[in-house]
């Protein structure tokens, strides 16, 4: 359970109309953010909208490190005040839409960080940010053999020798 | 604390706040961060596999548990497991009236027919029985055309055409026939159809007399309002006493040629009845359309065993005062003589069509078959040479010709070694059909009367990788055509175009001999005729 922490407006030093979070990682690092920055994340947006109704604002707590939080407030600032198709709850879904030149910039991170973004993007329902991470993880795993697979995800062949080669009941119809 | 243009700003530490994240919890999440995928919700996972295609998902539920229950518990990744595994693409998104979980099932039913031939609509076409006299026959997309020639003596004969639609649960096609008349004096001698443009394209003539070609149109039955019956001359010696034949029809234009070692392949628009093109004599045994820029053909129909068959391949250009150029792709060297029939057939292009519209099979997939029989030291030997499209056309583009060339030849070693298959096809090799990438081959197992075996060979590469992947289908790798069939002759005709083998024991019926057997969309279709006579005593069609 978060601690409620009220927050004294005036003691934050807000940008026109635009207030300030406090987001805390699991590393125990204070991060103040601008509120209409991080509106991109459902999970945020909820938050606030609790702040709104009890008119207290705590400290958000959050379980990945500040280095993670850092990157995806780096993603979210980046894409401050767009208008992106796959946040929009109301759009059709969207296909396969191509990943955006900057964030594949972005993205251009070892494994266990794309991992790490990917969980946090999807613990703070920023949509595009998983979608932008999915396309990256999958283009790394594309055209790859079933070993070159397992190395690059990081998993064990846990099959027995005769369901491995005997296909999955399920999976051939 | 002032940082004002910056959004962000980082803080060590901060007095006025407590933070309650226990250590326990804070260590079992670092824990479940893992360095591995399957850490990740399953949510992420199929959201990640989704962005695959089809070959890189049946890779993924090879690597382990997780995987393959995430991927066998998503019904849209299922779903194009299982489009892939048919060939087919997916239509344009929005025009889909069924769920993916019905169009999953109804892929599903379509596959399993073709794997194990069960099929599951047997249709009698007893309205067929008893047809005398039928001539051509022509199969294309799910449509039938017999025709029924009138007596050749009667001037003011009325020849028929009898379309049969053949009917398909799969794809809600409706079984339905109908009639056209086609007014025409003399004997109606072949047929074609392009269903893509609901063309049937017939031609009547006698030895010797000229040649008039209808173009019908497929909705109405009657001619086509934009087409002109054209009368072709027969420039024909008299060593050749055979009609003008229609190979192929691609947009306007039909593929023509007399047979015979004098016959001239022509390029005719349907439409204004004028040769655009023709080259320089050959001994056509087959004419198909390459691509829209080139046509391939066959010569030596096995009139002369001492030449050997040559495959030519001919771009279509603007008339020049030079004649025009060709390729010359040579045959294997031990398949050169003796070489009794020669047959090229294209696979025509599908349009698998579902209720909704939703797959249609890949066009890239095209091959180019070519059948051919060898007597040789008093046996007779079947090969099969299937080519991709592909392979040829990707020669030409690399060596153009260049004005003053006449002929490229092309040897084997350039383009079958590389490419091309070689099935040894049995002995008594009875029919042969192309659809798509399948081949349809009616035998007769053992002695003569022995049933009626249907083998259906299936050349696409993703039902190939498919089989493979399921371990269902019989998979012939291509170095699997060795010595044991083919001698050490062809030992050198090791190539690497796999496909997939079943094979099917027909049900028993009352008679022996006479069957002819067409491949379809959506099945196949038996015609049983009494030899020589040519009366259809029996036929029924088996689609899904």
């Amino acid at each position: 359970m978060p601690t409620i922490v009220s927050v004294d407006d005036s003691t934050v030093p807000g940008e026109g109309s635009s207030r300030l979070l406090l987001l805390v990682s699991s590393d125990n690092k204070h991060i103040v953010v601008e509120e209409d920055i991080m509106s991109r994340s459902r999970f945020i947006s909820k938050q606030v909208e609790g702040f709104e109704a009890t008119s207290q604002r705590h400290a958000i707590l959050l379980p990945f490190s500040s280095f993670v939080l850092n990157k995806v407030i780096e993603y979210c600032s980046h894409y401050r005040g767009y208008y992106l198709l796959e946040d929009d709850p109301d759009a059709a879904p969207p296909g396969r839409s191509p990943v955006r030149e900057w964030d594949q910039e972005f993205l251009d991170v070892d494994r266990n960080m794309l991992l790490r973004i990917i969980k946090a993007a999807h613990y703070l329902e920023i949509k595009s940010l998983v979608g932008s991470c999915a396309r990256a993880i999958a283009d790394m795993i594309r055209g790859k053999t079933t070993e070159e697979m397992r190395e690059i995800l990081g998993v064990e062949n846990d099959f027995t020798p005769e369901e491995e080669h005997s296909p999955s009941s399920k999976c051939t119809g | 604390m002032t940082q004002p243009t910056h959004c962000i700003s980082t803080r060590n530490h901060h007095d006025s706040f407590e933070f309650p994240i226990s250590t326990t919890a804070a260590s079992n999440f670092r824990l479940q961060m893992e360095r591995s995928l399957l850490s990740v919700p399953n949510e992420i996972l199929s959201k990640i596999l989704k962005t695959l295609h089809a070959r890189d998902i049946l890779a993924c539920s090879a690597t382990c548990r997780h995987l393959r229950a995430c991927i066998a518990d998503s019904v849209s990744l299922q779903y194009t497991v299982e489009l892939f595994g048919c060939g087919m693409l997916d239509g344009a998104r929005g025009m889909h009236t069924l769920s993916v979980q019905e169009r999953l099932k109804r892929l599903q039913l379509y596959t399993a027919a073709w794997e194990k031939l069960l099929w599951t609509n047997s249709l009698e076409l007893p309205h067929l029985v008893g047809c005398k006299d039928t001539a051509a026959t022509a199969v294309s997309g799910d449509t039938l055309v017999l025709l029924h020639s009138g007596p050749t003596a009667n001037v003011d004969a009325v020849s028929r055409l009898w379309m049969q639609q053949l009917p398909s649960e799969l794809c809600a096609i409706d079984e339905h026939h109908y009639i056209a008349e086609v007014p025409c004096s003399l004997r109606l001698s072949n047929v074609k159809l392009d269903p893509t443009q609901e063309l049937v394209v017939v031609s009547e003539g006698a030895i010797l007399r000229p040649t008039k070609t209808h173009v019908h149109s497929m909705l109405t039955g009657g001619d086509h309002p934009l087409a002109a019956a054209y009368v072709a001359n027969n420039t024909m010696s008299t060593a050749c006493q055979a009609v003008a034949r229609i190979h192929d029809i691609c947009g306007d234009f039909l593929l023509e040629a007399n047979p015979g070692p004098s016959a001239v392949p022509k390029l005719r628009n349907w439409k204004t009845g004028i040769v655009e093109a023709s080259w320089r004599p050959t001994d056509v045994a087959s004419l198909a359309f390459l691509d829209r820029r080139h046509i391939i053909c066959i010569s030596n129909s096995g009139r002369d065993l001492t030449i050997p068959p040559h495959l030519y391949i001919m771009p279509l250009t603007a008339a020049s005062p030079s004649p025009p150029s060709y390729y010359e792709f040579a045959l294997p060297e031990s398949m050169q003589h003796s070489v009794e029939m020669a047959f090229l057939a294209t696979s025509t292009l599908g349009t698998d069509l579902s209720p909704g519209g939703c797959f249609y099979s890949d066009p890239a997939e095209r091959l180019i078959s070519i059948a051919l029989t060898i007597m040789k030291h008093g046996r007779r030997n079947s090969f099969l040479i299937d080519v991709p499209a592909s392979t040829l056309t990707r020669y030409i583009a690399a060596h153009p010709l260049s004005p003053g060339d006449q002929t490229v030849l092309v040897p084997w070693s350039a383009w079958g070694t590389h490419g091309a298959r070689v099935t040894v096809m049995p002995q008594q090799m009875g029919t042969l059909r192309t659809s798509g990438s399948r081949r349809a081959i009616l035998h007769r197992q053992s002695a003569a009367d022995g049933p009626a075996v249907l083998t259906v060979l299936d050349y696409s590469p993703r039902r190939v990788a498919r089989a493979i992947a399921r371990g269902t289908a019989t998979v012939l790798q291509g170095a699997e055509v060795g010595a044991e069939h083919t001698g050490a002759d062809f030992g050198v005709l090791r190539t690497t175009l796999p496909c997939t083998i079943t094979e099917t024991i027909l049900p028993e019926h009352p008679r022996h001999g006479g069957e002819t057997v067409w491949l379809c969309e959506n099945g196949v279709v038996f015609v049983h005729r009494q030899p020589f006579s040519g009366k259809i005593l029996d036929a029924w069609a088996h689609t899904i």
